[in-house]
């Protein structure tokens, strides 16, 4: 089990950090920015200096004065001091994420999932938590401009109402927009009329991550208007072909839920209905990680690899024509036949309650031959896993179409609003940016105004964030949401709809308006039927339409367009592939100046600020080989750096960092879309690497590389390993490129940390397990050192903290490893509710991030023993380990090796047993950080809350118009949570505001009784609000039936590092796995831990 | 060789000794006293926009506490009034006062000075920032205003009345017995437990709980007199048991810091 390869192999500098409480150089004051000058002495020398002048002034000597401005007319529902949570939703591509906004004196500080929503049940991701810093983004979009120059509303009033006149007087001769996908309706009914005013007016869309596969494969066998919807919480055997469903392929709103409905092995799951899934995947996802069987197979292998499991299901069933769809192309496929066979016998024996899945950008054909598979199966159906229904969204015209239409000078006035940034992320041999010098007139309009396609156009429109304006969406099952304000637009923006009303109108927009409202009631009286005032606030104060969800159809599908679909699959070359995939922070780019995503490591690299080639050790190796050098797995770790890969794809070449990647594909190259970015606002062009010029852009890009044909994979491109130094960016030549992996930082040092079994293994420990006489203990709580080790008992004892004895209330969580998928939404809704600041790429490189909880990953490929007895893995075990997340943050030991060491006691235990922090106590000793064994703290070298990233160094010196925080990011702000400044530890608390808020909740409806105990359920902590796998459990200890100590119950409940006798409050419940043992290599699967001692 | 140091200068270590010594004490003594609260908030009375008389208001009116300070029961925070709390009255009376120009410039529409800007209170009593204190856990649990802020009911301009640093704070969270009193006299700034009868007393608990601990909770006096007038102590002690009163104790940071 490691969690990089420097583990794995053991280097020194591994040994180094692992023994460190914070990785090297962390501690130091060393390449300090752009001034190697500013040494520790001089800065010592400098404060000083200053401190004495300060001194001097005596001006703290008075009280200020303090002024307090209550409102000058009381507002309605507001409180002051507490909360306000509205239901809206976040739009996304392909559906919505139904949202509760949390709003502290009219200003949104956090987003929670609306668990009343019946599609999600409250779940969300991490670009849904994260979005509220969009919001709040001092980037943003403020003005007004012309040709990349902020100008007056009025003078863009004047040019728009000249516009529309002659558009008016044209039919629209010439109009052309270009939007994004959505499933808005009001949009679309509000497009419909403008086309109305406008004939000649013409609609386009585009995403760069699309989903035209599955779509067009839906249309050409179900006829159009027509979708799938999956209902995975229905399916019990799983197989997904390229489809990360549990990571950025958004097929339903809330896969990850669903999916951890058949993952529940206690409670009231019954364990032989425990889900199984299966996982072709060309790089490691979080669905691969979750996979019960894995294959690392390419993209361009995939067709023929789903035609032969097609074939043997055909085989099965009978089914003649699923037979010959499968076709010669099930012979070329490379994978092994009792894989196939296997999978194909697993979802032939639970027919109706099985599921095939396909990526969404995988190819129309592999589509095809799924549904297909779906049908045979007898998986279609109204409560099946896989269902038809009818939409009422209409798909626009593709970018192709629009960019034939202007290459014939068709198109004379483009609005540009799609939010994928078309001129930075157009296919490459389309040529975009260079045709729209044809568009005489360009508009723009977009939240951000640093981005290419803002750039290039005539006329910027800031637009207004989804939580400043008035619109709907329906969710990827159909149900209606209204899309309500949470606050009045920040830069004055306008929303798409908005733009297209004014465009329709004859007057003026009203100042300070939303023509939406009236456009969204209006829709929300066609799609409800009865436009009563009643329901209305009712949809509002829920955030959906009750039974709104589209209507499933019968219907057969068309055989003959499957064939012709199909016919068009290639078998795969055999030759090197590059596979363009969806980052898990920057989306497709659109999210690239958002620094908590940024920040936010990749749940499989666990890479921050950059993307990289991600290959296999094997391909790698051949790589170095084909430059005449010979490397063996250590020699592909360079210590905070990477080689680097040099891709030609015709004329262009890109240049990106290496990084080895476990379970990969082999011949495959996988590189994230979306960065590489310029002019694109500080966060995307955060200088990096102490000031030695990178050239101030995040990552590298890749869109060049992409063409229209093939969008998800280039095959005809050559790569080869840098040796010599190339120039990367204007003026910086190198042969490696520094990068920011925090998989190494915060190791902790002990054996068996995850734990893992499988069903049969559950079953057998369950029978004889009982929770009362825990000292029995079962096999998952008896591994690594508490197989051997005596129990520790702590000559400190603390507080006597035992249920009944003391009066409080004692809270304590579990983590279910079973449910985890390690997406990372916990970590980004920790970092918004509690005010955790992000510090840059070259501050994680030395291990400075803040993240209160943070995704340990862990590999584990099959060891085997050599001749003198070490455990080994060799090449073929690299190519697909098993992957295991775990999430940890402070577990709240009972007795605190942190809090005996703290000179000043600002950290103590609560009655409660909470490990508390008193911030404003903290002088920053370290000790603490320094005695804790999970390295769960963090400590604040700089005053990250207050100073932009590329301004730490200078401290006082900084720029002065770039000190402190922008206006709009302290608005974020949660004000319950102490903003910690430079100097001080900090660490997760349980979210103590949270409970301290309960508690006080309590006392109010308490009052003159003695029911001061807040009741179980009550408290959601934010990483457990934000889990939509509901793996984090939290409660109270001392309430026996409280949904904490029944998670606790379970014998695969375990204590990490038992053996140093902390009696951590927060336990974990080990991974199980659901191996079908007629598959190859099923003997491995789930048994990873079981050795350790 | 001549003496080069006169006489007087053998005893000079020892007068700079005791001097240092002195100096030394008066700058403890200086700072015990002048940079604590005690000193340095107690008596704060800051002049206001609007020279609004509590004494008048509350004192001679009657009015409660909690006309204005609307949510103190539920928030955390015990809000000032809008203007247009003031306005509620005021556009009836004194309308002409030019004391309550700030108001009609903040609330009343049809003054020629009106321009809906709040009025600019100045801050009387300020927790740190690292400090969070809920009004409504204290006010709903039987503490009254008068145990933090005085008897503003006899205040014609407010001011800090209690030290408010964190040992004054600590006392009563080690203590609550010293300040609880009965729900309904919590906004009664004037009560006293004198006030509270022996028997309206004993019946409020008997309400709560059984006879057995209703004489736990509130024993006999010494002198055997059932109309023996009942002492702070009696009451308090009785309400922390019977309301389960637990304060976060001084153990206990993430009480008041988060």
């Amino acid at each position: 089990m490691f969690r990089s390869l420097a583990e794995l192999q053991g280097t020194a500098g591994f040994k180094k950090r692992l023994e460190r409480e914070f990785p090297q150089g962390a501690a130091e004051l060393e390449g300090s920015g752009e001034d190697d000058s500013l040494s520790r002495r001089r800065f010592m020398r400098l404060m000083g200096a200053s401190t004495a002048f300060a001194g001097l002034g005596m001006a703290a000597c008075r009280r200020p004065v303090g002024k307090i401005l209550p409102y000058a007319g009381s507002v309605e529902w507001m409180i002051p001091g507490k909360a306000v949570y509205y239901a809206t939703a976040m739009p996304r591509a392909a559906g919505a994420t139904p949202i509760v906004a949390k709003i502290h004196e009219g200003r949104p500080t956090h987003l929670q999932g609306n668990p009343l929503h019946p599609g999600t049940n409250g779940g969300t991701d991490h670009f849904a938590i994260a979005s509220i810093l969009d919001l709040y983004d001092p980037e943003r979009s403020r003005f007004y401009k012309k040709d990349d120059v902020a100008i007056g509303y009025t003078e863009f009033r004047s040019f728009f109402s000249a516009k529309k006149k002659q558009l008016a007087a044209s039919s629209g001769e010439g109009l052309a927009f270009l939007h994004g996908a959505g499933t808005s309706p009001t949009r679309q009914r509000v497009a419909l009329q403008v086309s109305e005013k406008f004939p000649k007016a013409k609609f386009y869309q585009y995403e760069s991550v699309d989903r035209d596969g599955l779509e067009t494969a839906t249309a050409n066998l179900y006829g159009s208007r027509k979708q799938l919807i999956f209902r995975i919480d229905k399916a019990e055997r799983i197989l997904s072909v390229g489809c990360d469903f549990l990571g950025v392929d958004h097929i339903a709103d809330d896969a990850a839920g669903d999916f951890s409905k058949g993952r529940k092995v206690e409670g009231d799951a019954k364990a032989d209905s425990m889900n199984r899934l299966y996982v072709l995947e060309h790089q490691y996802t979080n669905t691969g990680g979750m996979a019960d069987h894995r294959l690392p197979v390419k993209v361009s292998d995939m067709p023929a690899a789903t035609a032969a499991i097609a074939a043997r299901i055909g085989e099965l069933t009978g089914d003649r024509e699923l037979l010959a769809l499968a076709g010669d192309l099930a012979k070329k496929t490379t994978i092994e036949r009792k894989w196939t066979d296997g999978v194909a016998k697993d979802l032939f024996n639970s027919r109706g309650k099985g599921l095939v899945l396909a990526g969404s950008r995988l190819d129309a054909g592999v589509h095809a031959l799924v549904i297909a598979m779906n049908v045979a199966l007898a998986n279609f159906g109204q409560d099946k896993p896989v269902d038809v229904v009818v939409t009422d969204l209409q798909k626009s015209g593709e970018i192709s179409e629009l960019a034939t239409a202007i290459a014939a000078g068709e198109v004379s006035t483009l609005v540009i609003s799609a939010e994928s940034d078309p001129v930075y992320s157009a296919p490459a041999d389309l040529g975009f940016a260079e045709l729209l010098e044809k568009v005489e007139t360009l508009m723009h309009l977009g939240v951000r105004d640093l981005c290419a396609s803002a750039h290039a156009a005539h006329w910027h429109i800031p637009a207004a964030h989804y939580l400043e304006s008035w619109g709907d969406v329906r969710a990827s099952d159909g149900t209606y949401s209204v899309i309500q304000p949470m606050i009045a637009p920040l830069f004055n923006g306008v929303s798409e709809t908005a733009f297209l009303l004014d465009l329709l109108a004859d007057k003026e927009p009203e100042e300070g308006g939303d023509a939406g409202l009236a456009a969204v009631r209006e829709t929300f009286s066609l799609i409800a039927g009865d436009a009563g005032e009643g329901r209305w606030h009712t949809v509002l104060r829920n955030g959906f339409l009750k039974e709104s969800a589209y209507r499933s159809v019968a219907g057969a599908m068309n055989p003959a367009a499957a064939q012709q679909l199909v016919a068009g699959l290639q078998p795969g070359t055999g030759g090197f592939e590059v596979v363009f995939t969806t980052d898990n922070k920057v989306w497709d780019g659109r999210y690239i100046n958002n620094g908590w995503l940024q920040e936010l490591p990749d749940p499989i690299t666990s890479l921050v600020w950059d993307n990289a080639a991600l290959l296999s050790h094997a391909t790698i190796k051949q790589l170095a080989k084909d430059k005449g050098e010979d490397w063996s797995n250590k020699d592909l770790v360079i210590e905070d750096k990477a080689y680097l890969l040099k891709v030609t794809a015709g004329e262009n070449i890109g240049y990106f960092p290496i990084l080895p990647a476990p379970g990969h594909a082999r011949n495959s190259v996988s590189i994230a879309m979306g960065y590489g970015q310029l002019n694109a606002g500080s966060i995307a062009g955060t200088p990096q690497s102490a000031g030695k010029d990178t050239g101030d852009v995040t990552g590298f890009d890749v869109f060049a590389l992409r063409t229209s044909a093939t969008p998800l994979i280039a095959e005809s491109v050559e790569i080869e390993l840098v040796t010599e130094e190339v120039e990367l960016r204007e003026g910086y030549s190198t042969k490696t490129y520094p990068i920011a992996l925090t998989q190494e930082h915060f190791m902790m040092e002990g054996r068996a940390l995850y734990r893992d079994g499988t069903l049969k293994e559950l079953e057998e420990e369950t029978a004889h397990y009982d929770p009362a006489h825990p000292e029995h203990g079962s096999s998952f709580q008896k591994r690594g050192m508490d197989a051997h080790i005596p129990p520790n008992h702590s000559i400190y004892r603390g507080q006597d903290l035992r249920p009944g004895v003391n009066p409080n209330q004692q809270w304590a969580m579990a983590i279910d490893l079973n449910q985890c998928t390690g997406c990372n939404a916990c970590t980004i809704a920790c970092q918004s509710e509690n005010n955790i600041p992000i510090v840059g790429k070259d501050q994680v490189i030395v291990g400075r991030e803040m993240h209160w909880i943070r995704m340990d990953r862990y590999f584990a490929p099959d060891m085997k023993q050599d001749d003198h007895g070490h455990w080994q893995s060799d090449d073929e075990d690299l190519d697909n380990p098993q992957l295991m997340p775990q999430p940890v943050a402070c577990t709240q030991c009972e007795a605190a090796p942190c809090e005996t060491v703290c000179p000043v006691n600002a950290t103590v235990h609560t009655e409660e047993g909470l490990n508390a922090m008193a911030y404003n106590r903290c002088i920053g000793t370290r000790y603490c950080a320094n005695n804790c064994p999970y390295k769960a703290r963090r400590f604040n070298f700089f005053d990250y809350n207050k100073r932009p990233i590329d301004q730490l160094y200078k401290g006082p010196f900084s720029d002065k118009d770039k000190t402190g925080v922008a206006p709009s990011l302290q608005l974020q702000k949660n004000p319950n949570v102490t903003v910690r400044m430079r100097g001080v530890m900090e660490k997760c608390t349980y979210c103590v505001q949270r409970i301290q808020e309960a508690k006080i909740n309590q006392k109010r409806i308490a009052r003159d009784s003695d029911d001061t105990r807040v009741p179980d359920g009550v408290i959601k902590v934010a990483c457990q609000s934000a889990c939509s796998a509901g793996a984090i459990t939290f409660g109270d200890l001392s309430d026996k039936d409280s949904m904490v100590n029944k998670a606790k119950a379970s014998p695969r409940n375990y204590e990490m590092l038992k053996y140093l006798g902390l009696r951590a409050r927060t336990t974990y419940l080990a991974r199980i796995k659901n191996p079908n043992m007629d598959m190859p290599g099923a003997e491995h699967v789930g048994t990873v831990s079981k050795n350790f001692h | 060789m001549a003496n080069f140091f006169p006489r007087w200068t053998n005893t000079l270590p020892l007068q700079v000794v005791v001097a240092l010594g002195v100096m030394g004490l008066g700058v403890s003594a200086a700072v015990t006293y002048y940079f604590t609260p005690k000193y340095t908030r107690v008596g704060y009375q800051p002049d206001q926009p609007v020279p609004y008389d509590h004494k008048l208001h509350v004192g001679q009116l009657g009015m409660d506490c909690r006309y204005c300070h609307s949510f103190v029961e539920k928030s955390g925070h015990a809000n000032v009034p809008a203007a247009s709390t003031c306005w509620n009255c005021h556009q009836h009376v004194k309308l002409g006062s030019p004391k309550l120009e700030p108001i009609r410039k903040a609330a009343d529409k049809n003054y020629e000075g009106y321009d809906g800007n709040p009025v600019e209170w100045v801050r009387v009593h300020r927790a740190p920032d690292y400090v969070y204190f809920d009004h409504s856990a204290h006010v709903n649990r039987g503490v009254s205003c008068v145990s933090c802020h005085g008897d503003i009911s006899e205040m014609r301009v407010v001011y800090h009345a209690e030290e408010q640093s964190m040992s004054w704070c600590l006392d009563c969270h080690k203590q609550p017995e010293k300040h609880l009193r009965p729900l309904d006299e919590v906004f009664n700034l004037k009560w006293q437990p004198e006030d509270l009868s022996r028997k309206d007393f004993t019946d409020y608990l008997a309400g709560k709980a059984d006879a057995a601990k209703v004489a736990e909770l509130l024993p006999l006096p010494k002198n055997g007199n059932p109309d023996e007038l009942l002492s702070q102590e009696e009451i308090g002690s009785a309400l922390k048991k019977l309301w389960n009163i637990h304060p976060p104790s001084p153990n206990n940071c993430s009480g008041c810091h988060r």
